[in-house]
């Protein structure tokens, strides 16, 4: 299949699955979010550029429409924590970024905003990282995640060692949430993804590695479902991570993932990194808050290569 | 009349922009004022001691270069706490109506010139605070770094709080009350004394004032007062802020002043005008040899003794700071990078925080009593609220006297601060059991590693070679055992060092990386 051939289908695929949606309206998947049926629980995509593997890979997902109505205001959240360049894969691929927002701008999307709470200092990393320049480029605005004043605290019902936290007013106040993390090696957690990106959402990190870390990773996801988790492993640093040092190895694997299960979309994305799923321990913690499935199998899954 | 009306229009629209390009050096501004904020007569004139600086050497040079040929244009034109202090004395002016007067002042040639001999006298012996307390550029600097940034972001986050498209600006680390109280108390004074009578500091305690005034008494083309043209109508007086015109016997005294260009604006009778006063001085002369040579003598006795007694109280001071006992984190203060060896730096830097206000790491702050007394206003890291950021190097490349030297970013990588003591027994993987691992995942070089521990736990193992001391992993280690005190507590380097290069100590796994072959293993 060509690439013109599929993104015709995909498209098809895109129409009739919007259509069908709409009339068969929600069915079971993941508790507090929508799904087209006949749409797949998860879309793995390898072999093109970050930016077309995200158009090829939401158009079987029902298109950016499906989820970001005109006039809402869209919160994308990647992972932005060091003051490092795009080639490193610390952060996010910014082309990706770039292309959500615009394709969020273009469904009519009121504003699209942009933050993190980075590790390194913040002026810096959204700088370096190329993320600045890519949403301001679509047309997304950039705000800090680096001062308490934004940061509200709310209950966490169901959480088991983390109850409440200081939440990003952005994430609450957003109409839409794509949760845009970059898949990496983490020393303390083993890995980073989708689930480990909520800390980038609560100001005192501290206190999560303080309180069991992998439970407390697992709790944060409670904040808000994400309407969709778009993982970046196009370049994937296997080691050293997760902000990078001389041991880092970064593998080009050239991948993106999108589910609205945040934990199977961590589980595909380990598999695809090659990390060894158990000392993952805030996964099995996710699942146990019925956040999601490690059970691949008994998901439907869409493969595409381009 | 109008060339001196052209001359102060200069000065006051010079002096504005020169204000406010310090304002914003000192304000974490920096980006947009350039390094030229570190641009100051006598930090540049030690900075061209301390690091043989070819630039501060020149810089230094045309300023003392000008008091030689015209006067103390620095003192009106360029120096920040007198356009301070004009504000100030225009400010008095206004609301006293007209009950604050200039007159004129006394000589008060000995103080000025004792407490300069005194400032640089205890510098030498090692105790540069006195100096840096009474240097114009530092007296600015900490107050404009201190008290007015505080109240920059506080207000900009108030206003950030309404207003979206504004910056929040992070908060700093708690500084220490009593240099701000110092520092501000002295600032305060200085302006108050301006608003009642003018630049009396400048001719006082001011030692870049006393510098400058020893070269501009010999002056080429200074202001001076004609007293064949004038008429002793005394409206020079009114608007002199220094008080160095002498009415009564038709004299202006090119060592005090600092070139404001007001009296020449007033003065209807062409009196003041550029140039040395024709040779008619044998007659000014006062009294008898002999007492002068008395009043010299008792002056050169006085001054001598100050000097001898400061030197000594330097020397005793700095000592202080030096054999401190570093055993333990807390009393092993992490000096800025650059800073190179302890004895050395805490001799050379005034304090004036402009290292501190431009920290993007959020680390820098004024010392207190962490050096000793002698180290007190200088820049000490704290990981309170943020790590020194690897990629940074704001304090070493603005440092004003040199006292940071300038790093490249190779030097900066892997200038060796401090380094990182880990205490097991305190970090939570082994009191609960948990799994953590904030610092090696902060550490920019990989000096922490996390190695098996038990189950499927790691804990941080230091690679001490590879430490740089920036303290990432302290501000995040979340493994509190009260006072402060971390798993991970960084001590200061007595003499920076140089950590090893990463990529001769870390290997990078070997063999086929873990990834799987498969195009998708699910």
């Amino acid at each position: 299949m060509d690439r013109r051939d599929f993104l015709k289908g995909a498209a098809a695929l895109a129409l009739t699955a919007g259509i069908a949606g709409k009339l068969a309206g929600a069915d079971k998947a993941v508790p507090g979010t929508e799904k087209a049926s006949g749409a797949p629980d998860l879309v793995a995509l390898r072999g093109g550029s970050p930016g077309d593997m995200f158009d090829a890979g939401i158009a079987l997902l029902g298109g950016v429409s499906a989820f970001v109505k005109p006039g809402s205001v869209v919160l994308v959240k990647p992972n932005i924590g060091w003051d490092k360049s795009p080639e490193s894969g610390a952060d996010t691929n910014p082309e990706l970024v770039g292309r959500i927002v615009r394709r969020c701008m273009e469904a009519g999307a009121k504003e699209v905003h942009v933050f993190d709470h980075t590790c390194d200092n913040w002026v810096n990393s959204y700088s370096n990282s190329g993320i600045k320049a890519a949403v301001e480029a679509a047309g997304g605005k950039m705000f800090s995640g680096a001062v308490e004043a934004d940061y509200r605290e709310v209950e966490i019902p169901g959480g088991v060692s983390m109850k409440k936290a200081q939440v990003h007013r952005l994430v609450l106040d957003c109409d839409v949430f794509f949760n845009v993390p970059v898949l990496k090696h983490h020393g303390g957690a083993k890995m980073t993804c989708a689930m480990k990106n909520f800390m980038g959402v609560v100001w005192d990190r501290r206190i999560m590695h303080r309180d069991n870390l992998h439970q407390s990773i697992a709790d944060s996801c409670l904040i808000r479902r994400p309407d969709l988790n778009i993982v970046d492993a196009f370049r994937v640093m296997t080691t050293g991570g997760p902000r990078g040092n001389a041991s880092s190895v970064v593998k080009d694997i050239g991948g993106l993932l999108l589910s609205r299960d945040i934990v199977a979309v961590d589980a595909a994305a380990a598999k695809l990194a090659g990390f060894p799923l158990k000392p993952i321990g805030y996964l099995p913690a996710g699942e146990k808050l019925g956040l999601g499935t490690t059970k691949l199998e008994e998901l439907t899954i869409r493969r595409v290569v381009l | 009349m109008w060339k001196f009306r052209l001359l102060k229009a200069l000065r006051v629209l010079i002096s504005l922009l020169v204000l406010a390009w310090f304002l914003a050096g000192f304000s974490s501004l920096a980006v947009f004022a350039g390094e030229a904020v570190k641009a100051e007569f006598l930090p540049s004139l030690l900075r061209a001691l301390i690091r043989f600086s070819l630039v501060s050497l020149a810089f230094s040079a045309v300023i003392l270069g000008a008091a030689l040929l015209v006067g103390r244009l620095y003192c009106s034109f360029c120096c920040p706490l007198g356009v301070l202090q004009d504000i100030a004395a225009r400010i008095g002016r206004v609301v006293s109506f007209g009950r604050f007067r200039y007159k004129t002042e006394p000589e008060r040639k000995r103080l000025r010139y004792i407490v300069l001999i005194a400032v640089v006298a205890a510098a030498l012996g090692g105790w540069i605070f006195p100096l840096g307390l009474l240097e114009p550029y530092t007296l600015f600097g900490r107050n404009a770094n201190g008290p007015g940034q505080a109240l920059l972001i506080e207000t900009n986050n108030r206003l950030y709080g309404r207003f979206d498209s504004l910056t929040p600006l992070e908060k700093r680390p708690e500084f220490p009350l009593f240099p701000a109280l110092l520092g501000g108390g002295l600032l305060l004074a200085v302006l108050g004394a301006a608003a009642y009578r003018g630049r009396v500091f400048c001719n006082t305690f001011c030692p870049a004032g006393t510098l400058l005034g020893l070269c501009s008494k010999h002056a080429l083309f200074p202001v001076r007062l004609d007293s064949d043209s004038c008429m002793k109508c005394g409206q020079c007086l009114k608007v002199c802020k220094t008080g160095c015109i002498d009415v009564r016997n038709r004299t202006l005294d090119a060592e005090r002043c600092v070139d404001c260009m007001n009296c020449g604006t007033v003065c209807r009778f062409g009196a003041i005008r550029f140039g040395r006063a024709p040779a008619a001085k044998a007659a000014e002369e006062p009294g008898d040899p002999a007492a002068v040579d008395a009043g010299r003598r008792s002056f050169l006795v006085s001054a001598g003794g100050a000097g001898i007694a400061a030197f000594l109280a330097g020397r005793l001071v700095a000592r202080d700071g030096v054999k401190r006992d570093f055993s333990d984190a807390a009393a092993s203060p992490v000096m800025p990078p650059g800073a190179g060896n302890r004895a050395e730096f805490l001799s050379r830097c005034t304090g004036c925080g402009l290292c501190i206000a431009n920290c993007t790491g959020r680390t820098l702050k004024p010392a207190f009593l962490e050096y000793g007394l002698a180290g007190m206003g200088q820049p000490v890291l704290s990981f309170e609220v943020g790590k020194c950021e690897f990629d940074c190097r704001n304090c070493s490349a603005l440092c004003p006297t040199g006292a940071l030297r300038k790093l490249s970013e190779d030097e900066k990588h892997n200038c060796q601060i401090g380094t990182v003591r880990f205490s097991r027994e305190h970090c939570v993987v082994v009191t609960d059991g948990t799994s953590c691992g904030a610092c090696a995942e902060h550490c920019p070089t990989g000096a922490l590693q996390m190695v098996p521990y038990k189950d499927h736990l790691t804990i941080p193992l230091v690679i001490e070679e590879l430490c740089i001391g920036c303290g990432a992993c302290q501000y995040i280690c979340p493994g509190l055992w009260g006072d402060g005190k971390k798993a991970m507590m960084v001590y200061g380097a007595d003499r920076q060092g140089r950590a090893a290069d990463p990529h001769k100590v870390l290997k990078k796994p070997e063999g086929k990386p873990s990834t799987a072959t498969e195009e998708f293993p699910f």
